[in-house]
């Protein structure tokens, strides 16, 4: 056996005792700079905080919007609202959201407002996951990771509990520099950030081009898990009679010019149509997304809104609502 | 599978457990069934190909050792020549043929097309395949004994570490070590356990921050111009070596933990002085075997005497097929052609280079002197990098023509200094730059061997730390797997 088995045991001891004490110490230190992150990432406080007022808020909620950073309508100005959209939300993290907001915290509003914009529904927006140090606690990870039949999401689900600051440095450093001032926060929408303004910029279409080719590129018809989860979406509101307003907010013209350049849009319109047509008992359109062609100095960025241009558009959208009754 | 993978966290530590705790003569065995675990990681299918090379060479390898004959001898070495590159013509260049063939064809409004196959390229079929044939190429030249182990034999062309990105290994290095006792040594396992770490470092938090600033760049060339396309070709060339170097060290460092030992493919390539140089500190591994199993077989001497033209037009062959080896694409054939144009243009005035510098009175400030070539040499080898990184002639042109836009140079500079890829990468490099420097210097790891266990230990939680903070997680394959 000596001669079969090339071992010696005192070497091995100090290996693994070595191992295991540097381990511990590993440990030790993710343990600390993982639940650190988890409190104090500049984001996961605006998330918790908005979780926060939505669990305690007493008043009527009539409106609660949902979506993604698109979504930037003023609750302050709807009234008997709720803003509880956040950055890179798509229509899974919306659903499961929802799904939480409507059976754990028995939240039960009029109406839904949500968006139904083209990058919703690509391909692009299917592989969209940040922050799942946060996410973790709306999403069921281990059946995305079945629907998709991708094991990633368990990954990410395991980094998001156990090793939330992995490759965060930049947030980590926002989060040292930035305080997030969460007294802003009200009905849990904060206003966008005014540090930049889109009319000032030299090469809009240029700038436009850029973004539509990210949300929209290899954008032939609408993703399927896309339309799957919208639709769960919609059969949730239904089960718990809630209506649905279908929101497109607002681009700049150089957006929508340069949309058309990456895809085929009316093509995909026309594919939206289809879908939302089988909700019509329960959903209803609001499209503004020309409405601010000739206003660029309303943005922030090519298909994103700066404090004015939303809230314009929120008063656009009040009115609108008025006339629903 | 990715060493950056969670995969392979769990597949490397059970296979080094299992490889000291298996009897040693099935040892073998178990790194066979692991490396071909590892490769079938990324497509079942194609280690049917390994499976192929591996019996053709071996078949190749005994009926060589079988006789002195040196036709018969020949022939059998021809047929691995022709398998091995059969499969890697076929996997990797008949589409590049068959598009550039259909190309010539319609300009001459020949309606023939030759069909295009949909397949996907083997991950590392050029590494294995060099390495296979360095085998059959030694025994023919009598530089190897025959292999009779096929397990063993099997093993050398699979190895996992070095498998889909080299070390392309010799088989006179590699193959002796599998009969050899390995014993678990803990001075040997710490030293592979920090390689790798240095490894991890230079490939997620170097290469791969690196990468986003030249990927944005190169994907989209028309959008840059002047000094962003200046800093994402030094990017993209920085990216690659971090990039690949890291994938060696890790390799090496997987491998030495198990008492393998790899060949070292990098050293220092950006203090070389002349782009020769730089072939001769990048990619060691690859550039020797074009040296020993190509260059040096090309007839460019007479009567023991080199015929300078005939070395010269063999040089550039031999850098355009170093190019083409890297991509079937023209960008590769181009600068492959354009670094042996330049180490042939290095050669011919290299005489009249040194007799500018007695001129001049260069040559009595060699500070000066050395370090304005490695600044002219980096400057070349990051123009070449436009062609390695572009995605098709078009882009080159668009690059080329870009780049020479200076008018908004200090706005943009400006504007790059918020970008905070950009920042990074820069202090990333100089990070990258200054521990290589130290390292070569003062012997970095003697001096950190002798510091007290609390800083080591600091040190290396530090290192651990960084990589997990610091590291770009969208776990971007290694680039050399393409090739």
């Amino acid at each position: 056996m000596k001669h079969l088995y090339i071992f010696n045991f005192n070497m091995v001891k100090k290996l693994i005792i070595k191992l295991i004490i540097f381990l511990l110490l590993l440990l030790a230190i993710n343990s600390i700079f993982n639940s650190l992150y988890k409190k104090k990432m500049i984001m996961n406080r605006l998330f918790n905080l908005q979780d926060e007022q939505i669990a305690n808020y007493h008043d009527t909620l009539k409106y609660l919007i949902i979506g993604s950073s698109h979504n930037t309508v003023n609750p302050q100005i709807i009234g008997k609202s709720f803003n509880y959209a956040s950055p890179n939300e798509n229509y899974i993290k919306n659903y499961y959201k929802l799904k939480q907001l409507l059976e754990k915290i028995n939240i039960h509003p009029e109406y839904i407002i949500i968006n139904n914009e083209l990058p919703l529904f690509s391909p692009f927006a299917s592989k969209r996951f940040k922050y799942d140090s946060y996410w973790v606690k709306h999403v069921d990870y281990f059946e995305l990771a079945r629907k998709k039949n991708d094991n990633d999401f368990i990954y990410k689900w395991f980094e998001g509990n156990y090793f939330s600051y992995v490759g965060k440095y930049k947030e980590i450093l926002m989060s040292l520099y930035f305080k997030a001032d969460t007294s802003k926060l009200i009905n849990g929408y904060r206003r966008p950030v005014d540090i930049k303004n889109f009319a000032d910029q030299k090469k809009r279409l240029e700038f436009a081009r850029q973004r539509a080719r990210l949300y929209l590129t290899d954008y032939e018809h609408l993703n399927e898990e896309m339309v799957m989860y919208f639709k769960k979406i919609m059969s949730l509101c239904k089960r718990n009679d809630i209506k649905v307003i279908l929101l497109s907010m607002p681009v700049s013209e150089e957006y929508y010019i340069a949309s058309q350049e990456v895809v085929n849009v009316s093509q995909l319109n026309n594919e939206v149509d289809s879908l939302v047509g089988l909700y019509k008992d329960m959903a209803i359109q609001l499209n503004y997304e020309t409405v601010f062609f000739d206003h660029p100095e309303y943005f922030y960025n090519p298909d994103h809104l700066n404090p004015t241009g939303a809230d314009s558009v929120s008063r656009l959208i009040k009115i609108d609502l008025k006339k629903l009754k | 599978m990715l060493f950056n993978s969670y995969q392979y966290l769990l597949f490397f530590p059970l296979v080094v457990m299992l490889y000291f705790a298996f009897p040693y003569r099935w040892r073998w065995g178990l790194l066979l069934a692991a490396s071909y675990y590892f490769y079938m990681c990324w497509k079942v299918e194609y280690i049917f190909l390994i499976i192929a090379s591996t019996l053709v060479d071996y078949y190749a390898g005994i009926m060589m050792g079988k006789t002195t004959n040196k036709s018969k001898r020949k022939k059998y070495l021809i047929l691995s020549i022709i398998v091995n590159l059969g499969i890697l013509f076929s996997f990797k260049y008949l589409n590049f043929f068959s598009t550039s063939v259909n190309e010539v064809f319609n300009y001459f409004n020949i309606f023939q097309d030759i069909p295009i196959f949909n397949v996907l390229l083997p991950v590392g079929i050029s590494f294995y395949t060099f390495q296979t044939l360095s085998y059959t190429i030694d025994v023919y030249r009598g530089r190897t004994k025959t292999e009779y182990h096929l397990g063993k034999f099997a093993l050398y062309v699979s190895f996992f570490p070095q498998l889909v990105a080299g070390p392309i290994e010799r088989s006179y290095r590699l193959l002796p070590q599998f009969n050899e006792r390995k014993y678990l040594d803990y001075n040997r396992v710490v030293s592979g356990l920090k390689l790798m770490l240095w490894g991890f470092i230079k490939k997620v938090v170097i290469a791969d921050r690196l990468g986003i600033y030249a990927g944005n760049v190169f994907s989209n060339p028309a959008a840059y111009e002047g000094i962003q396309i200046h800093i994402a070709s030094a990017f993209l060339l920085i990216q690659i070596y971090a990039d690949f170097s890291g994938y060696t060290d890790i390799a090496r460092g997987s491998a030495r933990i198990m008492g393998y030992s790899l060949m070292e493919n990098f050293n220092r390539p950006f203090i070389a002085k002349t782009v020769a140089e730089f072939w001769n500190r990048w990619h060691i591994s690859m550039t020797t075997w074009f040296r020993d199993y190509l260059f040096y077989s090309f007839p460019f001497k007479k009567d023991r005497k080199v015929i300078r033209w005939k070395w010269y037009l063999f040089m550039i062959i031999t850098f355009v097929l170093i190019g083409l080896w890297h991509g079937a694409a023209w960008t590769f054939f181009i600068f492959g052609l354009i670094q042996g144009i330049i180490i042939t243009f290095g050669q011919i005035t290299k005489k009249y280079r040194s007799r500018f510098h007695s001129l001049t009175g260069l040559n009595k400030s060699p500070w000066l002197l050395s370090n304005t070539a490695i600044v002219i040499t980096f400057a070349i080898n990051c123009f070449s990098a436009i062609f390695f990184g572009a995605r098709s002639l078009g882009d080159v042109g668009l690059m080329l023509q870009n780049s020479i836009k200076l008018e908004h140079t200090v706005k943009t500079f400006l504007l790059l200094t918020k970008n905070h890829n950009v920042v990074l990468g820069i202090i990333l490099i100089i990070f990258l730059f200054i521990i290589e420097y130290l390292h070569a210097k003062y012997n970095l790891v003697k001096v950190f061997n002798k510091k007290s266990i609390v800083f080591r230990w600091t040190i290396y939680l530090l290192a651990v730390m960084i990589v997990l903070i610091m590291g770009v997680y969208s776990h971007e394959a290694f680039i050399y797997f393409q090739f």
